[in-house]
């Protein structure tokens, strides 16, 4: 039961993210990046229901146009580490011997670097941005899916329906396809929704060091940094983005756990004594 | 025999490498199967019999070409599979299926029922559309004692022996002439047990079917078998007519095996004249040229153990791979 | 006075709706020393009972009637005075050894900590009793195993331990379930040996449970067959396989193929298949596969009936002895 309801409010967090980037796209209270000098750190009001920033920017239409940024790099670096990882995951586990080898110490390699580090490498060869955030954050999720799927395929094709798969004529594609892929995709779709909470939070704390994504595109984790100059003076301007990247890291870790159990087609079953 | 032979194998061998112990060593190898010899002749089903690692379950993979050998030659259907094509190997698995023994880990558990019994015709009969394999699996379900209405469940919302009839019926989907079962019955209860092998005996007949029946039970060996091998550390220690097998044991394995089985005549005191058997073997101790049996059997001279027996046919149709018999 | 009298045994466990029993009124009797197999198929309850004996039962169930060990009635006693109880007055051994017995110790340090726990032994005298404990159970090189890690052993090398840590608290009654249904033929045939010396040696009672009539009268004086949560019928082993009173007793009989029968003719079945825990007919739990069932059967639950000397069955449809 409790489970049943934490994947609700999982849901209903990410659904609210998703919703106000969607929304952001057509229509924000404000202009999330119009400067209006007279209407510096206004708290609270009808006008702004979040107040303003230090350079009088509605700070609710930064969060809706910000949970753009975090969803698009979510999202591509997510389906990209996703793609190439499994598809490597998944053809270590069909050829074994050197290609299993080879795939997985290509992995230790990547596993070896830091996302900062790595996204602080890239940036210096071709600049920051929040393109380079992306790839740095796709191949840091190439190896964690590949390890996984590896693993979960592994156990799938040492199942006595992969040999009886076998026995009738089946090649290792489409055992991979037919059988291998469906039984390990709640485990995917599960590390993906951990994957998108973390990508959120890397891209914050990219941005926050100034190698994400670049003024005056809005990013929760640039008016983090921003905030911190006028800590003092407007605490709560550190407080709006900070709950932002929590309830929707958190709203999608609740959806993943659900997931995992909604995914499972054997849920209902009948213990028998 | 005059009948076809299914399977001739000769000398067939599978080694698996062990781990290696030091990077400085050599690996060890383990000789799953080892040296086998047999024909399996239509309408004549072998059964199999042997205890944990005596490589049966190997040599049923052997057979069905899922596992290369790593010696000897084997003939499946006249032909060597080695040498096949993919496509030429495909049309010959349409005549040879498989049926396990744990009736929850042989069906994939996110596919429906009639899925799982079509599965063999989508890939050895692609020529078929799906619907004419839809119909050809709900008939063989049908045939096994499964309701077509079944066909759009899950294998979690049936019982341990109604799954291994879904086994079943897959193996029977491609009308095939020889069906390897690997223990298929030893997981299930006794009442279930023996609905399956009437089952298994119908098919027999209606089917034409021949089975080469892996089991560590020889009362179910017994049942569905003509003819019955005795496997022991991967090779063959005997061979015979069932009948003949379990009047005249000639291999001291045999004879353990036999008089180890739990019988319900017998009452609490030990069955009279039967020696306690010999206690089972360290596990790793080296077997070296001799008898493999040699370590435990309560009979072994100087020779068995410097020297292995070779099979000796001391009956028409029995032979016993041993210096004393 | 009987070593284990189980009366009304009765336990429900909580379902989706409502609960269900998953044993049903259960009486037992066993005599000091006494031996008593317990046979059924999965789902019988065979299971449950071993666990309700040592107060194992799965938590949230609810257990009524009464399990006297020596006149003591257990399920009086609190959690604390069940642990003293278990493992001294009671012991378990289970179907899979290597499940049983924990990876990481080694074997003398688990045969200790029983030793430790119910008969306060420790260093040298603990070491000596154990290695005491494996000549018992006939493990050669008592001393070396005891340095093993239980990965190290056989199948049949873990049984006998776990044998021996059952052994190590004098137990008065061993509950076996299953003890040797993972293990090769030829290993089931030593171990039921071991555990027929060990019961007549130390005049331990033994319950064996299994789903083997064969490893039932090959170590049992008495039987009880169970079906659907309930005990259908009991009496001494030779006599019940001989001549089975209830339809489900003499159905199971005789599907088991026998030895030596050759390829003659076809097993018996019983049709359908075992309902699933909740799903027994209101009347008596066999009455809908049973081939001579009357409208009765569905209705009303039969009670045992005295079959003459220790023999009883549930049917409505037997005559009671005079």
């Amino acid at each position: 039961m409790w489970r049943h309801r934490a994947f609700m409010v999982g849901t209903g967090l990410s659904g609210l993210m998703a919703g106000a980037a969607l929304l952001s796209l057509f229509w924000t209270p404000h202009s999330p990046t119009q400067i209006v000098v007279r209407a510096r750190f206004k708290p609270p009001s009808w006008e702004h229901w979040l107040g303003t920033d230090q350079f009088g920017r509605d700070i609710l239409s930064m969060l809706m146009a910000g949970a753009q940024t975090s969803i698009l790099v979510g999202l591509i670096a997510v389906s990209l580490g996703l793609g190439l990882g499994v598809a490597l995951g998944l053809l270590a586990a069909a050829r074994r011997g050197w290609i299993e080898e080879a795939v997985m110490r290509l992995n230790d390699l990547t596993f070896a670097f830091p996302v900062v580090l790595l996204a602080i490498l890239i940036t210096a060869g071709w600049g920051p941005g929040i393109s380079n955030a992306i790839l740095a954050l796709a191949i840091i999720n190439v190896p964690i899916f590949a390890r996984l799927s590896r693993g979960a395929a592994l156990t799938i094709w040492a199942r006595e329906f992969v040999l009886a798969a076998r026995a009738a004529g089946k090649g290792p594609v489409r055992i991979t396809a037919e059988h291998v892929l469906p039984n390990i995709a709640n485990v995917i779709v599960v590390q993906a929704t951990i994957s998108f909470a973390i990508a959120i939070l890397a891209e914050a704390a990219l941005s926050y060091l100034g190698v994400g994504s670049q003024p005056p595109d809005p990013s929760w984790g640039r008016m983090l940094a921003e905030s911190q100059n006028h800590l003092f003076r407007s605490p709560v301007l550190a407080l709006w983005p900070g709950m932002a990247i929590v309830l929707s890291v958190l709203g999608l870790n609740l959806m993943g756990d659900g997931l995992r159990d909604l995914l499972d087609p054997r849920l209902g079953r009948r213990g028998r004594a | 025999m005059s009948a076809e032979a299914l399977v001739v194998a000769e000398g067939l061998s599978r080694h698996y490498p062990l781990p290696r112990t030091s990077l400085f060593t050599r690996a060890e190898r383990v000789r799953a199967v080892d040296g086998v010899d047999f024909t399996l002749a239509r309408g004549h089903s072998l059964g199999i019999v042997g205890e944990s690692g005596s490589g049966k379950s190997t040599l049923a993979r052997l057979v069905l070409a899922l596992e290369p050998p790593s010696g000897g030659r084997l003939t499946l259907f006249g032909e060597d599979p080695a040498t096949l094509s993919a496509e030429a190997m495909r049309r010959l698995r349409r005549h040879m299926q498989i049926v396990f023994q744990d009736p929850f880990g042989a069906l994939d558990p996110r596919h429906r029922v009639a899925r799982i019994v079509a599965e063999p015709l989508q890939a050895l009969r692609p020529d078929l559309a799906r619907a004419e394999r839809r119909a050809q699996a709900l008939e063989v379900m049908e045939q096994v004692g499964l309701r077509a209405s079944d066909g759009d469940k899950f294998p979690h919302e049936f019982s341990g022996g109604q799954r291994q009839r879904i086994a079943i019926a897959r193996a029977l989907i491609t009308k095939p002439d020889l069906i390897v079962a690997d223990e298929p019955v030893s997981a299930l209860d006794v009442s279930v047990q023996a609905q399956v092998l009437n089952l298994m005996r119908d098919l027999e007949t209606s089917h034409g079917l021949t089975y080469l029946l892996i089991s560590h039970d020889l009362v179910v060996v017994e049942y569905l078998c003509a003819e019955i091998m005795v496997m022991y550390r991967g090779r063959i220690v005997e061979r015979a007519e069932t009948e003949r097998l379990f009047a005249a044991p000639a291999h001291p394995y045999t004879r353990l095996l036999l008089a180890s089985v739990p019988r319900m005549e017998a009452g609490r005191a030990r069955r009279d004249g039967v020696a306690p058997p010999p206690a089972e073997a360290e596990t790793g101790d080296a077997i070296g040229d001799g008898c493999p049996f040699a370590p435990r059997c309560p009979l072994a001279e100087h020779r068995c153990r410097a020297e292995a027996p070779r099979a000796r046919e001391i009956a028409a149709g029995h032979r016993v791979a041993c210096h004393l018999a | 006075m009987s070593l284990l009298a189980v009366r009304g045994l009765t336990v429900a466990l909580p379902t989706g709706e409502g609960e269900a029993r998953a044993l049903d009124g259960v009486d037992l009797e066993l005599a000091a020393g006494g031996t008593l197999g317990i046979v059924g198929e999965s789902g019988s309850g065979k299971s449950m009972t071993a666990l309700a004996l040592m107060g194992l039962a799965p938590a949230g169930a609810r257990i009524a009637g009464k399990i006297a060990l020596d006149g003591e009635d257990l399920l009086a006693l609190g959690e604390r005075e069940m642990d003293r109880i278990r493992g001294a007055r009671l012991a378990m051994i289970f179907q899979e050894p290597m499940t049983s017995l924990n990876p990481v110790h080694r074997v003398g340090q688990q045969i200790g900590e029983v030793l430790a726990l119910h008969r306060d032994l420790a260093g040298g005298a603990a070491r000596e009793e154990a290695r005491r404990l494996l000549e018992r159970v006939e493990l050669p090189r008592p001393a070396r195993l005891l340095r093993a890690y239980p990965h190290e052993l056989s199948g049949g090398q873990r049984q006998r331990v776990m044998i021996a840590m059952a052994l190590a608290g004098a137990p008065d009654l061993l509950i076996a379930d299953e003890p040797t249904t993972a293990l090769d033929v030829t290993v089931q045939e030593r171990i039921l040996t071991l555990i027929n010396d060990l019961v007549d040696a130390e005049g331990m009672g033994l319950i064996m449970i299994s789903h083997d009539f064969g490893v039932i009268a090959r170590t049992c004086e008495a039987v009880a067959i169970m079906y659907g949560g309930r005990v259908v019928e009991r009496g001494p082993v030779a006599d019940v396989l001989a001549r089975p009173a209830h339809p489900y007793a003499r159905g199971l009989i005789e599907a088991v193929p026998r030895l030596g029968r050759g390829r003659a003719g076809r097993l018996a079945t019983i049709a359908g298949a075992m309902p699933a825990l909740g799903a027994f007919p209101a009347g008596c739990p066999f009455a809908d596969r049973c081939p001579q069932a009357e409208e009765a059967c569905q209705l009303q639950v039969p009670a045992m009936r005295p079959l003459g000397p220790a023999r009883a069955a549930a049917c409505h449809l037997l005559e009671a002895a005079p």
